[in-house]
């Protein structure tokens, strides 16, 4: 069954023989080969795509991580702010407070000082003055010198409007007792005299510091009340509120 | 030296060929497909068809040139890659069968003086039916044995040495048709 002498003849005749292919042949060739290139070029770009999408997930996913993470973190800042505006609220009302109560002390006193004497409305003067700002005190003053009335009642009117004053005003307590009392005790006093003809004796003497610090004791004690009311009120309210983001 | 250097100039070119270099693959192309259609030429009767498969083959020879290890000669392995494209397409296209027989006799094919040249050689083997045809061509032509044969068409070793017998005996036929219109002519 060997391949024979014919057979290796063909063979050999066969293996010389060439056929020159048409021209048009390699242009299809190179037709189909673009063809193939474009095929894998595709599906090298969707693979691109498809890893450039992942990683935007990755990213994506990493920052939202982030923000979880930052978020619990300013939770706890937000919380500490909110403590911090609470604070800051509770100081301020604290203040606004602090200011009504003074008055109220305050005109408490001037109407006590005024049952003993009509002539201590100068010198109540200058503690109803004590929470006042400065341009509030030239105008108490003021309208003590134009008018210099003397009874009860018109003693009170003023130091009532006054405190209206106060609550509305911003308080300023580092205010000298002796140098008020003194200012408004030297024109009052000259009116009083320029009025009556002749000079008014003081009958009692008021010591501005020993009023002041027997006030400030008292705003103190009710001050700490209302601090710690309004501290455990506004705790109350930050709890109930982070709880309520937490649940969210 | 000469062969040294043809060698690595065709192991370059194959690798920019294999990097889809126009240029490269069209000197492959320009080089081996005058004989690969030769060869493509011997199983497909029709030479446009031929050159069809021979270029679906190149398609092939080239989107696999990476897989090349340069251990043999690279015309010996574009060879390869036609002749199973052309029984891929004579069996798919063509629906070749094979007739599971395992009759075969003893040559009586020896010692004939040939004097055939290549187109009455081609014209001999166009005479013969597809399937004896492919294992002609397989055994004597391409080298290939029997088991190899019946491995590449999926029959068995015994059904390639009848086709081979039948397409002995037929071309034989031929021959002595041929000899005896020679001589009646005489």
């Amino acid at each position: 069954m060997e391949p024979n002498k014919l057979e290796q003849d063909f063979k050999h005749k066969l293996e010389q023989r060439t056929i020159q292919p048409t021209e048009m042949a390699w242009d299809r060739l190179d037709a189909m080969l673009s063809v193939t290139e474009e095929k894998k070029k595709k599906p090298n770009r969707t693979w691109m795509y498809m890893a450039a999408s992942f990683l935007a997930l990755l990213l994506v996913g990493a920052l939202f991580l982030n923000q979880e993470s930052q978020n619990t973190k300013n939770g706890i800042t937000t919380d500490d702010n909110r403590i911090t505006e609470g604070k800051s609220e509770q100081k301020t009302s604290v203040g606004e407070s602090f200011k009504p109560t003074v008055t109220d002390s305050e005109s408490i006193k001037q109407e006590e000082t005024v049952a003993v004497t009509t002539t201590t409305v100068s010198n109540n003067k200058p503690a109803a003055f004590v929470n006042n700002k400065a341009t509030v005190v030239k105008t108490g003053i003021v309208k003590n010198n134009m008018a210099p009335v003397l009874n009860k009642e018109a003693v009170a009117a003023t130091t009532t409007n006054e405190a209206e004053k106060v609550k509305t005003g911003p308080a300023k307590i580092n205010v000298d007792p002796a140098e008020l009392l003194a200012s408004v005790e030297s024109p009052a006093v000259t009116d009083q005299v320029a009025a009556t003809g002749k000079p008014k004796k003081q009958s009692v003497k008021v010591d501005p510091n020993s009023l002041l610090t027997s006030v400030e004791g008292e705003l103190n004690d009710s001050f700490r009340g209302k601090v710690l009311q309004s501290v455990a009120k506004n705790y109350n309210i930050i709890k109930s509120s982070v709880a309520s983001r937490n649940r969210q | 030296m000469k062969v040294i250097n043809l060698h690595q100039e065709e192991k370059d070119i194959i690798k920019l060929a294999a990097d889809n270099n126009r240029h490269a693959q069209q000197k492959i192309y320009s080089k081996h497909a005058p004989k690969m259609l030769g060869i493509c030429r011997q199983y497909i009767k029709d030479l446009h068809l031929a050159e069809d498969v021979m270029i679906t083959a190149f398609m092939k020879v080239f989107t696999n040139l990476k897989n090349f290890e340069h251990k043999g000669s690279f015309e010996g392995w574009i060879r390869r890659i036609m002749v199973n494209e052309c029984i891929s397409y004579l069996r798919v296209q063509k629906k070749v069968g094979f007739l599971e027989d395992e009759y075969y006799v003893e040559d009586t094919f020896n010692n004939i003086e040939s004097h055939f040249s290549v187109d009455d050689i081609q014209s001999l083997i166009d005479s013969l039916p597809d399937g004896y045809k492919m294992v002609f061509n397989l055994y004597c032509i391409e080298g290939f044995k029997h088991q190899e044969i019946a491995k590449m068409l999926g029959i068995n070793e015994g059904t390639s040495k009848s086709q081979l017998s039948h397409a002995r005996k037929m071309l034989q036929e031929q021959i002595n048709k041929q000899k005896n219109y020679v001589n009646g002519t005489e």
